[in-house]
Formats: structure tokens, sequence, C-alpha cells
């Protein structure tokens, strides 16, 4: 436990910061960088306690995180669900896996390569995005799985046979990586930049045109924003994360096979998003741990523990949605938040005790930030 | 160009097999007419019904037209679970939540047929019509065709005397064009959706049952069949069910088609996507003015 908690802390206060920060005194948030420094400090120095094998297990998750930071750009920042991006960190591992293996590339530069390759992907992908509006694109993204299930991946170029590729652990420079434990600090540190970044996007000027196309395209192109130029920026960077996802978990293992990153996968990394909250940093921590760590306990019943987690993905998907829309990180975010408001006006005297937000109110900030499900409720339809 | 003499038979098989997306085509466009959600379980409830057929007719030795029965039966009842328990309460909310419960159930159907199924397991085909071959001349064409086809455009037929005839069908298009005029002129639209949803779920489960000799019957298939499904639907614009139709009839005969040359399921995909994209762009502002409704 002491481990798949890890990540997360960094990112629930990292979370806080960011939708706290109209809100929040100067010296909370210079408590929270202190309580984000701990977890960084926690996870880094994890792999001493929990040893090689672990270290592996939660490397594979922090591949599956950076997968998932870069859906919370394009799910729950732009609010377009894709349905492909299992395939993207896939075209990651397996053209980081050719470059390595048939051109002799290093490893670092081939994931560079890759990365830029996704980044192009994605900007593909984004094309129909000029003149396709809504949930149509989603569409788009179930099609160009299936494609990239039956004719990319599999291909002679990626996969080179039908056993796929295998390459052997890259160093870091002068660093050798082949501890487990060592290549899950440089996961970590990948993980931890990709968090940075996207926290960067969601608090800077790009996420807030992100957030107005997501809750009005009419609106944000009215307001001058280039939808094009903003949905192909979001795609592609979103896919540019996945593919480094894919770099990340195929420096781990080593090998790379289709077989890992078809369109079922896909589905389960966007359900566990949008229920653990898809705009939120720590939903992405929380449902990679849930997605790679969980399953692995139950490792015993093998191959249904696939068809297990996808039946409680769906399940608890379709049951989520109806009774609280918002995803489990934000709700329970909020409900925090409005205790320590609680107690802290009640500690300074301000204010009677058990009136939450009776100096400020995180409360309606929060629901602008993390609540794509909602954004357009007002909203009749036809 | 060698095989060209392939071109007709397999154009034959392509009509029947585009037939089998016209029946889901029409039931997308259907339920997103009257409720406005893009189904993306379609594929995958007409699947789950087609295992239920599977379940009664090869496992159980029932027969066939039984297993059939219990299958349509089954499929409507699946419907209007789905609709009463999981889209009816999200009325009013943005259809984005409606789409990610589709998409819930997609992943749970998917996962309980394998459960209960097989993933990746042979299925035995249902059979359904006589081995066998009608001769004519240059063609032969066996008697499952034949009789898929009658069905589809029976069907097909069926559903336009709904449309046209009768109360429901009359409130069903109603709905369509304006759900409060509809309201107010005494419509239950809460009914209209449900039997929307029953109906799209019969025709999903019937495609699946008649189309599973003709595949390999596993949880995938059929649950794709959603994307060229989409495809034709798109083309109709989400609206027209006769261009639906024939949009679906054509994509059947280019996946069919196509086989003459290549084998891999590849390019049949890729021919897919092409059909999504120029549909989308070519109905691009019609399009997107009611998908951005949606």
């Amino acid at each position: 436990m002491s481990r798949g908690g890890l990540p997360e802390v960094l990112s629930v206060t990292a979370d806080t910061a960011a939708v706290g920060r109209r809100s929040t005194l100067p010296a909370k948030r210079s408590g929270l960088a202190l309580i984000a420094l701990a977890g960084i400090l926690i996870a880094a120095l994890g792999p001493l306690a929990i040893g090689n094998f672990y270290s592996f297990l939660f490397a594979q998750a922090l591949s599956y995180g950076i997968v998932l930071l870069g859906l919370v750009v394009v799910v729950g920042l732009l609010g377009q669900p894709s349905l492909m991006h299992a395939e993207l960190m896939g075209l990651g591992a397996g053209v980081t896996a050719t470059l390595v293996q048939v051109y002799h590339w290093d490893f670092w530069a081939a994931g560079l390569a890759a990365v830029v390759v996704g980044y192009l992907t994605g900007m593909v992908v984004g094309l129909p995005a000029l003149r396709i509006k809504g949930l149509a694109l989603t569409l788009v993204t179930l099609a160009i799985a299936r494609l990239f299930d039956q004719l990319v991946l599999p291909s002679k170029v990626l996969a080179g046979s039908v056993v796929g590729r295998t390459i052997s652990r890259p160093n870091l420079g002068p660093l050798s990586l082949d501890s487990d434990r060592a290549y899950y600090e440089v996961a970590l540190g990948v993980f931890i930049l990709m968090v940075v970044l996207v926290l960067t996007i969601r608090r800077g000027k790009l996420g807030r045109i992100f957030r107005a196309v997501r809750e009005s395209e009419l609106g944000a192109a009215a307001s001058g924003v280039s939808l094009t130029r903003y949905k192909l920026l979001g795609f592609a960077t979103s896919a540019a994360i996945a593919s480094l996802g894919g770099v990340v978990a195929l420096g781990l293992t080593g090998s790379y096979s289709p077989a890992p990153y078809d369109w079922t996968r896909s589905l389960v990394l966007l359900a566990m998003l949008t229920i653990m909250g898809s705009a939120s940093v720590t939903g992405a921590a929380l449902a990679a741990t849930v997605i790679i760590v969980v399953p692995h306990f139950l490792r015993g019943f093998s191959n249904i523990v696939d068809q297990a987690t996808q039946l409680i993905a769906g399940g608890t998907l379709i049951i989520q949605t109806i009774v609280s829309p918002r995803g489990l990180v934000p709700t329970v975010g909020a409900q925090v938040r409005e205790g320590m408001e609680k107690r802290r006006t009640r500690g300074k005297g301000l204010g009677p005790p058990g009136e939450p937000g009776s100096i400020e109110e995180p409360a309606t900030w929060e629901t602008e930030v993390t609540q794509p499900t909602e954004v357009v409720s007002g909203r009749e339809k036809r | 160009m060698e095989h060209l003499d392939l071109l007709l038979p397999m154009s034959i098989v392509g009509v029947v097999l585009g037939s089998m997306y016209a029946l889901p085509a029409m039931g997308i466009v259907m339920i997103y007419k009257t409720s406005r959600v893009l189904n993306f379980a379609h594929g995958a409830m007409g699947m789950f019904s087609t295992f239920v057929a599977y379940q009664l007719s090869v496992l159980w030795h029932l027969p066939s037209a039984l297993a059939v029965v219990g299958a349509v039966v089954f499929a409507a009842l699946l419907g209007l679970v789905i609709e009463r328990f999981t889209i009816a309460p999200l009325e009013g909310k943005p259809t984005l939540s409606k789409v990610v419960v589709t998409l819930g159930w997609l992943l749970v159907l998917t996962a309980a047929a394998g459960f209960l199924w097989g993933a990746s397991a042979y299925h035995a085909p249902i059979s359904l019509a006589p081995p066998g071959t009608v001769h004519l001349p240059g063609v032969e064409i066996s008697y499952l065709q034949i009789m898929n086809l009658a069905v589809a455009a029976g069907l097909t037929a069926l559903l336009a005397f709904f449309f046209k005839r009768t109360r429901l069908g009359t409130a069903m298009r109603a709905v369509a064009d304006n759900v409060k005029a509809a309201r107010i002129l005494g419509i239950r639209v809460s009914v209209v959706n449900s039997a929307s949803w029953v109906v799209g779920s019969v025709l999903a489960a019937i495609a699946g049952i008649l189309l599973s000799p003709m595949i390999t019957l596993n949880t995938t298939q059929l649950t794709l069949l959603v994307v060229s499904a989409f495809a034709a639907a798109l083309v109709g614009g989400l609206v027209s069910l006769p261009i639906t139709f024939a949009a679906a009839i054509g994509l059947g005969i280019l996946h069919s088609d196509i086989g003459i040359w290549v084998t891999t399921p590849g390019p049949k995909d890729l021919v897919t996507l092409g059909v999504i994209l120029i549909a989308l762009l070519w109905r691009g502002s019609g399009l997107a003015r009611s998908l951005e409704s949606a």
C-alpha cells in the first residue's frame, strides 16, 4: 500500500493546488507544496522498501499512468472521449522497438522519435475535427482503433513477426537500469514530468481555451478561438503523451506485441479514468493503479481477470454516471476540502461552526474544473 | 485485375452482408432520432442476444425457431432494461453522459459474454437454413443467403410500415422531429424512447443471429459490427432510413469484394474508416448541427 499511494499522494496535492489557486491563502499553498515534495520523496524511496518485483509492477502502473495523463488532456480538458489510447500506447512501443531492433537506434532516441510519430498521428486523428463537432469524433477514434488493431500494430513493419519484438533494457547514459528498482525511478521521473506538463496545461491559457472548447464549441469559436488549431493541438499532445507511456512500458518489459494494446484495453482506460474523474491527475494515477496493480493480486484466475476488470469497470461506469457523474476524485476532493474549510474557519473563529464556505466557495470552482459530463447540462435536447 | 469472375458471386455475398449491416444501422438511427444517443453498445447488444440463441440452440439443442424467438424476447428485454434503468434516468443530462453509459454497456456485455461463452473459443454456428444452394445462371446462391436477404428486406418493409401506418411509429417520428411539440401533443416520450431501444435491440439481435453462420462467431466480431453499422448510419446522416439501408448494402458489397484480392481483415477496416470519414465530411455541416445538440 505504501507504494500504491505514492503517485496519488503527490498528485492529490497537485490537484488541490490547481483547484484551490483562486481560493487558497499563500500559507496553505506552501503547505501543499511541502506535502507534494514529501509525496515525491516517498515515491522515489519506495523501491528500497518493496523490492524488485513490486518495483516492476508499479513501474508498469506508471507507464499506464502516463497514458492516462494523455487521456486527461483529450477527455478531461477537451471533452472528447477517445477510444484509441491503448493503440497509441502500442504505437509508441512498436515504433521504438522497431527502431531499436531493426535500425539499432539508441533506445531514448527511438523513444523520442516514437513520441513524434505519436504527436503526428494525433494530429491526423484530430484532422476530421476540422469539420466534425461533438461526439462523432469518438466514433472516428473507435474506427481508427479497430484499424490499428487489425492493420497497424500487428504489421510486419512494427511487430516484425507473429511473436513481436524483444529488446534489451536500456541504460540511462552511464547508469545501468537493469534492476527494476532503477527503472522504476526513471518511470517515476517521466510520470512526474507529465503530471507537471498536464497541470501546466490545465492551469494555463491553453487549459482555459480547452475548457472553453469543451463547454461550447460555438461559444469558443465566437470568442476568436481557432477550434481547428486547439483541437489538433489537444489531440496531438494527448497522443504524444500516450506514446511516451508506450515507450516507458517497452523499456520496462523489453517486448512488444500488439496483443495488450487492443480496443478493449482502450475502453477500460477510458472507463477507469472517467470513474476516477476525467480531468483529474490524481484520477489518472488511481486508474492506472486499479488497472495494473489490483488485477495482479487476482492473478490466480489469470485469463478471467481481464474480463473481470472489464465487467467491473463497465458496471461501475454505468452506475457512477447515473449516481455521481463527477467522478470519484472530484467528489471526494470536494468533501475533503469542505471538511478542511470547516475546521479552519472554526479554529480561527471566523464564522460560526458548521458553515462551510463562509470565507471562500471552493465547491463552485471545483465543478467548473472537473466536470466534463455536466458542463452542458443546461442545454435542452431538441 | 485477376479474379474478376469472382466479382458477381462475391458481390451477392456482399449484398447479403450489407443487409445484415443495415438492420443494426437502422436501429442506431432509430435510437439516435428519438433519444439523441449514439449507441456504442449496439453491436454488443446484438452479440449478446446472438449468444443467447447459441446457448438455446447449440448447447441446449432446442429447435432453431424456438431459439430465435427466445433470443428476440431476450433482446427486447435487454433493450428495455438498458433504456429504462440506465438511459432514462439521465434525462436532461448532457448527451455525453448517456454515451458514456453505452460505452459502459459495451464493456459489460462483451466481458459477460466472454465469461459465459469464452472470448476466443470456437463456437459452432447456429443452423438456421438447410445447407445447399440454388443455381442461377452464372452464380450459386445458398439458402442461407436467400433467407437472410428475405428477412432483412421483410424487416425493412415492416419497419417502413410501422413508421408510416402505426400510432407508435407516428409517435416516434413526431418525437424525432420535435420532442417538445410531441410532448405537448400528449405523446408519452418515455414510452417512445423505450420502444425505440426495444426495436433497435431486436433488430441488432436478428442481424447477429442471421450473420453468425456467415462469420466466425465470437464475442468481438459481432460487437464491432457496430462500426460498420455506424458507417452506414452516418452516410444516412443519422436521419434517413432508406439512405442508411442503401449505404449498408454498398458497404457490404465493398467489404465482400475486397475479400477477392486480400484476405486479411485490415483493408476492410480501412474502407469502413474511409466511409465514416467521407460521410462525416460530406454530411459535415448538417451532421454537425445535429451532433452539436448531442
